[in-house]
């Protein structure tokens, strides 16, 4: 990598071309991003939405996974958890609702995708879905959240409600569900990803869909504290066609894998904000100085301390996310990410990296004052956004319950 | 149900006008911003919404007068020996609604305290300006500007620098003062306030008490510039921009209270903000607290209301026993600045140095209230439907106002443990 990296992470476990990859995306950061976010503070749309075409299509990320026939680069092995990592982290370090519309897409993908689940059918349905709709590849995934009446529940949905049902018809499927909650980019993603239980037999199944299939209704998009480049908007899905073709998969185990890849591409993506957050922050502590006796802010006893918490708490971030990214991609040494230990892995992770952000981001926005709630200085945005990316992870309490049932056997009712 | 009025206030030292004032302050924070305030996040630079509401708590209810005497046209409040826990509970009752409102609300009083609180009231000042918020159809703002390019929060730092850094001059001329310089962030900037209160040096890099000047200068008057207002993290309805006085012209007698008691009373003003700090978080406290107890009573987990899960019940529990505790401690602190017979001067550095430390400590425990509560919520927790996001954002900034957090730390410091060097 070109650039010197002041955090000490485990890299050895990036391949050549991950580093490669890194140090372009760094530098497309910079000249895309970083360098014109001043002028479209306004309408940061403007920037971000041309800028993602180019992203997923022009540098082809969204298309990782894809056949080389189609396109992509064909990166099918568990090993797509570093490359997604490190990518992901060096385009959340530019704006977090960009790296978020490409973490949801290849986690969607991963999920039919990756080894030993390798499924050439469904990716290429996937493809096909995002061909059509002539929009780069932007997924919704709608996940298990809290209900809102007596939604169906199971312990493989953590206690959470089931936003859809599947019911048998004929010799397919019908999906429905009534104003689900997507993780983002409801209003625009071109497919859906929707976790459902199977009407008859409760078995999890996720079913991917097509937005233009017919039943499929989205709603009024609607405001959210961060990552609102690509607005969200919630889903009815009212007796949508399934054939047996578009269910990903069935059983528990197979969700946990993709929370656990999603919950990885989240951690990522945090981690980028946090390496943004260190540059605005060094940039402050350089530039300022208080008490009126010249000196220099990062010079203080006080502020020096606090902005020393702040980089313990991102390396210890990036450090931890590494590592989850480190367990994916070596399924033969730690276990496939539906594994219980795996998974829990995933969840402790993503949430120690979550607080371990809100931790180093409210601690900068204090350290500077007004400027840290600015837009003009761009930690504000970061902190929104970090915090809509952890709520996005779902109720903690779930998280907490996932994590005391493994390592204590707890029965939590 | 629980409401809001089950947490506890001190009964004993309300104000004989506590009831009245908080039931009109809340019917109007009810009918006129609750309903409103999810939209005010895109009127942060017309106040198309945010401005009608305004009208509607001060002049129509007349509080913008609260602060002047009554032979003035004013409420009599600054001599009435409630102005603290009076005030606490209006603020209180409008951050409940949105607590950007209660922060540009309680700004308007910030350079008024200067005149119309015993034992410093200026007559003559009151006279003159008493007529501006005298009005019964339109809000009227006034603004501390303070803080400069340069120093930040160092303004704020009287105890260190006693002025030294200011760089904003006021020079005699015959019977005038002319001013010169450039403040940022004032509350109330941004083309809002018709008055404002100028911290001003009459000697610069001069350390002498009586070299610091708070002089008053109305919004209109030649060679007095402002930018548009920044936009910011939240807190639409507090507008704060940029100030240029070039070559301004008031009369000498516009000086609030005169050389060293502009800066012994100045202090007044950071406890008053400390204690506004308080309230805003308070009633924000109070909010999320109706907030989370209607989701939690209506959302299910594991087939459940969501509140009869223990740990949920845990984190519920936290935002109540915070809310509690801001309450006792702000309506403390509000009885401090209303007894200084007891407690001190308002001014005093002992009374001054307990706001900023019950300033910092609420605040930091309201952020980290506020954010396990939107992390129970799960994705709920960060729409704007919900509010809580919009209150999380605006209190943060509350935390960081009047010079963030270290600063309350050092003055804290400085009182507690004589520290000579800080």
């Amino acid at each position: 990598m070109d650039y010197r990296d002041p955090f000490a992470f485990p890299h050895e476990w990036l391949t050549p071309v991950d580093r490669s990859l890194v140090d372009s995306l760094r530098r497309w950061a910079d000249k895309e991003i970083l360098a014109k976010r001043a002028e479209h503070q306004e309408n940061p749309a403007a920037l971000l939405q041309p800028a993602l075409r180019s992203l997923f299509e022009d540098l082809g990320l969204a298309s990782l996974l894809w056949p080389e026939a189609d396109g992509g680069s064909g990166l099918r092995t568990p090993d797509l958890a570093m490359t997604m990592t490190a990518a992901l982290e060096q385009i959340g370090r530019a704006d977090g609702s960009l790296a978020m519309a490409l973490a949801d897409s290849l986690t969607l993908q991963a999920s039919v995708g990756v080894e030993p689940h390798r499924d050439e059918s469904r990716l290429q349905l996937l493809i096909n879905i995002w061909r059509q709709s002539g929009q780069p590849a932007l997924a919704a995934l709608i996940l298990p959240a809290l209900g809102q009446g007596e939604q169906a529940t199971c312990d493989e949905l953590f206690g959470l409600a089931s936003p859809a049902m599947l019911r048998v018809a004929g010799d397919g499927w019908r999906l429905h569900g009534q104003q689900c909650r997507p993780t983002g980019a409801g209003s625009c993603a071109g497919a859906f990803g929707v976790t459902a239980l199977v009407e008859s037999d409760r078995r999890v199944a996720f079913v991917l869909v097509s937005a233009s299939a017919e039943g499929v209704v989205r709603h009024e998009s609607f405001r959210q504290t961060g990552l609102e480049v690509w607005p969200n908007a919630r889903v009815s899905f009212r007796d949508v066609v399934v054939p047996e073709a578009s269910i990903a998969f069935f059983g528990g185990r197979r969700l946990r894998e993709l929370l656990a890849w999603r919950d990885l591409a989240c951690a990522a993506v945090v981690c980028g904000g946090l390496l943004n957050a260190q540059e605005i922050l060094q940039d402050w502590g350089e530039t300022r100085v208080i008490k009126g006796k010249g000196q220099v802010f990062k010079n203080n006893p006080l502020t020096a301390s606090l902005m020393g918490e702040v980089g313990g708490e991102i390396a210890a971030a990036r450090t931890l996310t590494y590592n989850l990214a480190r367990l994916l991609s070596r399924p033969e040494l730690y276990g496939d990410a539906g594994d219980p230990t795996i998974y829990t892995a995933a969840v402790n992770t993503t949430g120690q990296a979550c607080r371990l952000a809100m931790t180093a981001l409210n601690r900068s926005m204090e350290l500077m004052a007004s400027a840290g709630y600015a837009t003009e200085w761009n930690l504000e945005r970061i902190w929104r956004d970090t915090k809509t990316v952890e709520a996005g992870l779902g109720p903690s309490t779930a998280a907490r319950a996932q994590l005391a049932r493994h390592f204590f056997a707890s029965q939590t009712t | 149900m629980r409401t809001i009025d089950d947490f506890t206030r001190p009964r004993e030292y309300l104000s004989p006008l506590d009831k009245h004032l908080g039931k009109i302050v809340r019917d109007w924070a009810d009918r006129e911003v609750l309903p409103f305030r999810r939209q005010y996040d895109e009127d942060w630079r017309e106040h198309r919404l945010i401005e009608p509401a305004f009208d509607k708590l001060m002049a129509g209810l007349g509080l913008q007068r609260l602060l002047f005497p009554e032979e003035f046209g004013g409420m009599g409040m600054g001599h009435s020996g409630y102005l603290g826990v009076g005030a606490y509970r209006i603020m209180e009752e409008v951050a409940r609604a949105d607590s950007a409102m209660a922060v540009a609300f309680a700004v308007l009083f910030w350079p008024l305290l200067m005149i119309c609180n015993e034992p410093h009231v200026n007559r003559r000042l009151c006279a003159e300006f008493a007529p501006r918020f005298g009005r019964d159809d339109k809000a009227v703002f006034a603004a501390n500007a303070m803080t400069e390019p340069q120093g930040g929060a160092d303004i704020e730092n009287l105890d260190v620098l006693k002025g030294a850094t200011i760089r904003t001059t006021a020079r005699v001329d015959g019977d005038h003062w002319v001013i010169n310089g450039h403040k940022l962030w004032p509350t109330n900037s941004g083309g809002v306030a018709d008055l404002f209160g100028v911290v001003a040096t009459t000697q610069p890099g001069s350390t002498d008490p009586r070299d610091f000047a708070f002089i008053f200068v109305p919004a209109d008057a030649p060679g007095v510039t402002q930018s548009n207002p920044y936009r910011k993290a939240g807190m639409a309805a507090d507008k704060n921009g940029d100030i240029w006085f070039d070559n301004v012209r008031v009369p000498l007698w516009y000086r609030a209270c005169g050389p060293g008691d502009d800066l012994t009373y100045f202090k007044e003003v950071i406890s008053f903000g400390n204690m506004g700090s308080l309230a805003f978080a308070g009633g924000v406290l109070l909010n999320v607290f109706e907030i989370a107890r209607d989701f939690a009573a209506h959302t299910r987990y594991r087939g459940k209301p969501l509140h009869e899960n223990d740990d949920v019940a845990a984190v519920l529990a936290d935002l109540a026993a915070e809310a509690e505790v801001a309450r006792v401690l702000g309506y403390q602190y509000a009885r401090m600045i209303d007894r200084p017979d007891l407690y001190g001067a308002r001014w005093s550095d002992e009374v001054v140095a307990k706001g900023r430390a019950y300033k910092y400590l609420v605040c930091d425990r309201t952020v980290a209230a506020l954010e396990k509560v939107m992390n129970v919520m799960g994705a709920c927790g960060v729409e704007r439907a919900q509010d809580i996001e919009k209150h999380w954002r605006d209190v943060k900034m509350v935390q960081l106002w009047m010079g963030g957090k270290q600063l309350c730390q050092m003055e804290t410091a400085r009182w507690f443990y004589e520290c000579e060097t800080l």
